[in-house]
């Protein structure tokens, strides 16, 4: 009959950078395919063909450049805008089994599956699975489990043993106890590589061996938060869902330039785009910055002069808009620019921020002030209705030639009309 | 978590803010001061835009049409009622025409559809999409072709049909630019 308890189930897309490019893209279904990250720098998601040759997440793209070529694997620039939109899809289609998702990352979310009428939970993960699959086109495994951590290790589970078919339920004592007596310490969630050594010192190799350990030896050498990590092993729950995502207290926004860059002038511009690239961030959050950090870098490897350096401005009240946050690059690069050097990298951080509506209102007075508001939602306005940087400052440039390197993206196929996948008739 | 569907949402205020309504001319708050106010956490659901006549809290007299306002029809509704499943395919050619599929539509697919004989499916094939009749079931169906001038015809398949979705509609431009 059914069945009401505490439970999570973890829905994670295989490969889901490569499985979305193959959804749009008939032609990679009997290729190996690989996807880059930004700049084209090193792997980042790989389907299980490249992963038999010897293909790890990270390798940079010169080394792996060449097996790639002799087996004829698609190795893709990232497309953040297509996977973004395709993660709305599937959590729209998880949200019809429950309204408890927690969107974890852009390809894993948490379903509360407390208060669900299940009779046969791994069923029910096959119907997950089965209806992201027929209305998104995405392959998913599903974990299901008491707590977080035990749903996570099942999932991982779910991929990697071919029998599970992509469902494994650790509410079921001897499947759990099979698995976690054979899963890798170092892979339960939360235990990092200063975490791992400890525990081997300690014996631990197994997460079996980990549920094993008293707790408080566990508090001894792992603190509260390795003590939670035991306890979530043995099923006690310490993490609950959360729907929603805890205030960000500070975002930044830095690329590796896709070119070296040499000019003032370009180093200004990639500073301005980012400075608006945060506010958008920004005021899409609903929040304001007191400050703004911009740093600048050369290469940190290699030959020729090494050179960082980072610079803080204090607004005087918390803002949101690009005006003021571009001129703080402009002001700031003035204390950080050397010239002579190949820049590799450069950033904007903001840091502590605060509410939108919180922030002190400004003096009646200040008309200047005020225009900019206005114009800055005028901005926002127009962007949204006729796509990103219809309307931009100047200052962020126009040729660009030290934006981010991309010259293998598919194109945008939801998102813009332009770039829809056609179908011949 | 529990869901609020906003009952109305408009803009209101130099800043735009977006303000939650709960009867047609009737603000009840910011829409990021009501979540703040609520003691668990709700997922406003913002999609129903419904037509609130220009907000002004509490001045003026009240529009007679304040009781009897409806949504407008809202097309993308009736097109795509399984929004995070559709997808839209551009058409390229004129072997559909006889089931009234021309070059220049813009197919409307709907991957939570079931593939039937008889749909008009979007299909897999030699790397690329073609859009076609689905006939017979899986693992030998067959895609046809529908042209005007011609009868009807097989496409040759080397492998077994790979439905990627129905097709629930097809849009036909009559303004060309």
């Amino acid at each position: 009959m059914t069945e009401r308890r505490a439970g999570f189930a973890l829905v994670d897309a295989n490969a889901f950078y490569c499985s979305c490019e193959r959804l749009f893209d008939p032609a990679l279904a009997t290729r190996p395919v690989l996807v880059l990250s930004n700049n084209d720098g090193c792997a980042i998601a790989r389907t299980a063909e490249v992963k038999a040759l010897g293909i790890k997440m990270g390798d940079p793209w010169f080394r792996i450049r060449r097996t790639c070529e002799e087996n004829a694997v698609a190795a893709l620039s990232s497309n953040y805008t297509l996977y973004g939109d395709i993660s709305r899809r599937v959590n729209a289609v998880l949200e019809g089994f429950t309204p408890d998702v927690e969107i974890y990352s852009i390809d894993e979310s948490f379903l509360g599956t407390d208060g669900l009428r299940i009779p046969d939970r791994v069923a029910w993960g096959q119907a997950v699975r089965q209806r992201v699959a027929a209305e998104v086109g995405i392959p998913t495994c599903v974990g299901l489990g008491p707590t977080k951590t035990l749903a996570k290790v099942a999932n991982r589970a779910a991929k990697t043993m071919p029998d599970l078919d992509g469902v494994c339920d650790f509410f079921e004592p001897s499947v759990r106890d099979a698995i976690l007596s054979r899963f890798p310490v170092e892979d339960v969630w939360g235990v990092g590589p200063a975490t791992e050594r400890k525990l081997k010192a300690l014996g631990c190799e197994t997460a079996a061996d980990l549920l094993a350990l008293p707790e408080r030896q566990a508090r001894q050498a792992l603190t509260v938060v390795g003590a939670r990590i035991v306890r979530e092993l043995r099923g006690d729950p310490c993490h609950a869902l959360e729907h929603v995502p805890p205030r960000r207290k500070g975002m930044a926004v830095t690329r590796s330039f896709g070119a070296r860059v040499t000019t003032r002038a370009a180093l200004a511009q990639a500073l301005a785009f980012y400075a608006q690239r945060a506010s958008e961030k920004l005021r899409r959050a609903g929040l304001c910055t007191p400050t703004l950090t911009a740093f600048v870098q050369t290469r940190r490897y290699g030959s020729g002069p090494r050179y960082a350096a980072q610079a803080t401005e204090r607004f005087i009240e918390p803002v949101s808009d690009a005006v003021a946050l571009v001129r703080a690059t402009s002001r700031l690069l003035n204390r950080l620019w050397r010239p002579g050097l190949a820049y590799a990298k450069a950033g904007v951080v903001l840091q502590d921020l605060v509410r939108g509506s919180a922030r002190q209102l400004p003096l009646a007075l200040d008309h200047r002030r005020q225009a900019r508001d206005t114009l800055a939602a005028v901005m926002d306005e127009v962007n949204a209705r006729h796509g990103r940087e219809t309307v931009r400052l100047a200052a962020t440039g126009i040729d660009r030639r030290w934006s981010v390197r991309a010259e293998r993206r598919s194109p945008a196929y939801t998102t813009r009309w332009a770039d829809m996948p056609t179908a011949r008739a | 978590m529990q869901v609020a569907r906003a009952i109305g949402l408009t803009r209101a205020g130099g800043g735009g803010e977006r303000v939650l309504v709960i009867a047609s001319s009737r603000v009840i708050c910011v829409l990021d001061m009501f979540r703040a106010l609520l003691p668990v956490p709700v997922r406003i659901d913002e999609r129903p835009l419904l037509p609130c006549a220009p907000v002004r809290a509490g001045c003026g007299f009240p529009s007679p049409a304040d009781d009897y306002i409806e949504d407008p029809i809202d097309l993308i509704d009736r097109l795509c009622p399984h929004r995070h499943a559709t997808f839209l395919f551009p058409i390229v050619g004129s072997s559909m025409t006889g089931r009234k599929v021309h070059d220049g539509d813009v197919a409307i697919v709907d991957r939570a559809v079931t593939p039937r004989a008889g749909r008009l499916v979007i299909a897999c094939l030699d790397g690329g999409f073609v859009l076609r009749e689905l006939r017979g079931r899986a693992p030998t169906a067959e895609l046809w072709e529908h042209p005007t001038d011609r009868p009807p015809r097989r496409t040759p398949t080397s492998e077994e049909v790979e439905v990627w979705g129905v097709v629930r509609s097809t849009v036909t431009p009559h303004l060309h630019r």
